[in-house]
C-alpha cells in the first residue's frame, strides 16, 4: 500500500499542477515551455562543472589515489557501514549541486540505484541542501560578511544527515 | 573550490607517475569525459521537463494560498519585532517554494527575505534572525525529491520512491540539530 503511494507521488503531482493551471485558465502549455527553455538554460550552466568534477574524480579513482588517501580510514568505515562510493558525495554535497548530481549518477551507473551506495546516495540528495553555496548566496544579497555560527549549525546538520541516512539505509528501512 | 579541484587533479598525477602508470590520466580524461557527457545528456530531458511542469506551479495561486498558512507556523521560530510585513511575505513564499521544490521561486524570495531583513538590520554582522533564516534555507525542506526519484528512475531502479521516507526522517533530524546548534550558537558567537 505505501509502495503504491510512493509510485504514485510523481504522476499525481503532474496532474494536480496541470489540472489547477486550467481551472486558473493559465496558458498551461506556454508555461510548461517557457519553463523547459529556463531548464536548457540551466543544464548549459550546468556542465561545466559537472565536466570538471566527473573528470577529477575519475582521475582520483581510476590511479588509485583515492584508495591511497584512504588506506588509513577504510577499515574504520568499513565497519561502520560506509561505503567507499560515496566518499567523494560526502565531501562534495556541501559545495555544489552540479557536482553532487554528477557524483550521484556515478554511483548509479557504476552500483545501481537500488545498492546500499545507491540508496544512501539518494537518501543524502534527498535530504540535504548545497549549505556553503545557499549560505554564499543569500549573505551576499545582504551583504553580510561576518557568518556567525552559520556555516557551523549548516554543516553540523549535514553531517547529522548524511550519518542517519547511513544508519537508515543499514538497518534496511528501504 | 578552487584549491579542491587542483588538488584532486595533481594528486592523482603524481600518484600516477609514482605508482608508473601516467597513461592512465591521458586514457581517464578521455574516458570520463565522454562520461560527463553522457551524464549530462541524462539529465537534460527530465530537469526540462521538471522544470516546465514547476513553471505552471509557480504561476498558479497554489503558493500564495499555502504560504499564507505556512506564515504563522514559520513565525513562531523568528523575533518578530525585528520582520517587517514584507520580510514575513517573503519569506512565507520563499519556505513555501522550498517545501514544493520550486527552486527558482525559493531563491528568488529568499533573496528579498534577506534584502529585507538586512534594511533593518544595517550592519555588516548578521541578526539571529537572519542567522536562523539562512540555516532554515540549508536544510532540504523539498517535501517530495522529485529530481532524485526521476534519476532513480532513470537508472532503472526497482523501486525510485522508496527514499521518501527515508527523507523526511532525515531532513526531520538534520533541521532539528540545524535549529538547536544556530539558536546556541547566536548566543555564543555575537
Amino acid at each position: 500500500m505505501l509502495n503504491y503511494l510512493a509510485v504514485s507521488v510523481i504522476p499525481i503531482m503532474i496532474f494536480v499542477i496541470i489540472i489547477i493551471g486550467i481551472k486558473e485558465k493559465k496558458d498551461v502549455y506556454a508555461l510548461f515551455i517557457e519553463g523547459v527553455i529556463e531548464g536548457i538554460k540551466i543544464v548549459y550552466k550546468i556542465f561545466p562543472y559537472v565536466l570538471g568534477i566527473t573528470v577529477a574524480i575519475g582521475l582520483l579513482k581510476n590511479t588509485n589515489a583515492l584508495n591511497i588517501i584512504l588506506t588509513p580510514i577504510i577499515p574504520i568505515l568499513n565497519n561502520l557501514g560506509v561505503p567507499m562510493d560515496i566518499i567523494p558525495l560526502m565531501a562534495f554535497r556541501p559545495l555544489s549541486g552540479a557536482a553532487s548530481t554528477s557524483l550521484v549518477m556515478d554511483i548509479f551507473k557504476n552500483c545501481g540505484p537500488d545498492s546500499t551506495s545507491g540508496k544512501i546516495a539518494s537518501v543524502i540528495m534527498g535530504g540535504t541542501e548545497t549549505t556553503i553555496y545557499t549560505i554564499t548566496i543569500l549573505f551576499a544579497a545582504a551583504k553580510v560578511k561576518n557568518l556567525r555560527g552559520t556555516l557551523i549549525a549548516g554543516l553540523l546538520a549535514d553531517v547529522t544527515a548524511i550519518i542517519t541516512a547511513i544508519i537508515l539505509v543499514n538497518i534496511a528501512v528501504i | 573550490m578552487s584549491k579542491i579541484w587542483s588538488f584532486i587533479i595533481l594528486i592523482s598525477i603524481i600518484i600516477a607517475f609514482l605508482t608508473g602508470k601516467p597513461d592512465i590520466i591521458t586514457s581517464s580524461v578521455m574516458s570520463e569525459s565522454k562520461t560527463a557527457v553522457e551524464n549530462i545528456i541524462y539529465l537534460i530531458g527530465m530537469m526540462c521537463f521538471w522544470s516546465g511542469i514547476f513553471k505552471i506551479f509557480e504561476n498558479t495561486s497554489l503558493l500564495d494560498k499555502l504560504s499564507n498558512k505556512i506564515n504563522k507556523v514559520v513565525l513562531k521560530f523568528f523575533n518578530k519585532k525585528e520582520l517587517t510585513e514584507e520580510a514575513q511575505k517573503s519569506m512565507a513564499l520563499n519556505i513555501t517554494s522550498n517545501i514544493l521544490g520550486l527552486g527558482n521561486a525559493a531563491t528568488i524570495h529568499g533573496i528579498k527575505t534577506i534584502e529585507a531583513m538586512a534594511s533593518v538590520n544595517k550592519s555588516e554582522t548578521p541578526s539571529n534572525n537572519m542567522t536562523k533564516f539562512v540555516l532554515i534555507n540549508t536544510a532540504s525542506l523539498q517535501l517530495i525529491p522529485t529530481n532524485m526519484i526521476a534519476l532513480r528512475t532513470l537508472y532503472g531502479s526497482s523501486n525510485p520512491a522508496n527514499i521518501l521516507i527515508p527523507v523526511w526522517i532525515v531532513t526531520i533530524i538534520s533541521l532539528t540539530v540545524g535549529l538547536i546548534s544556530i539558536s546556541i550558537l547566536n548566543k555564543i558567537i555575537k
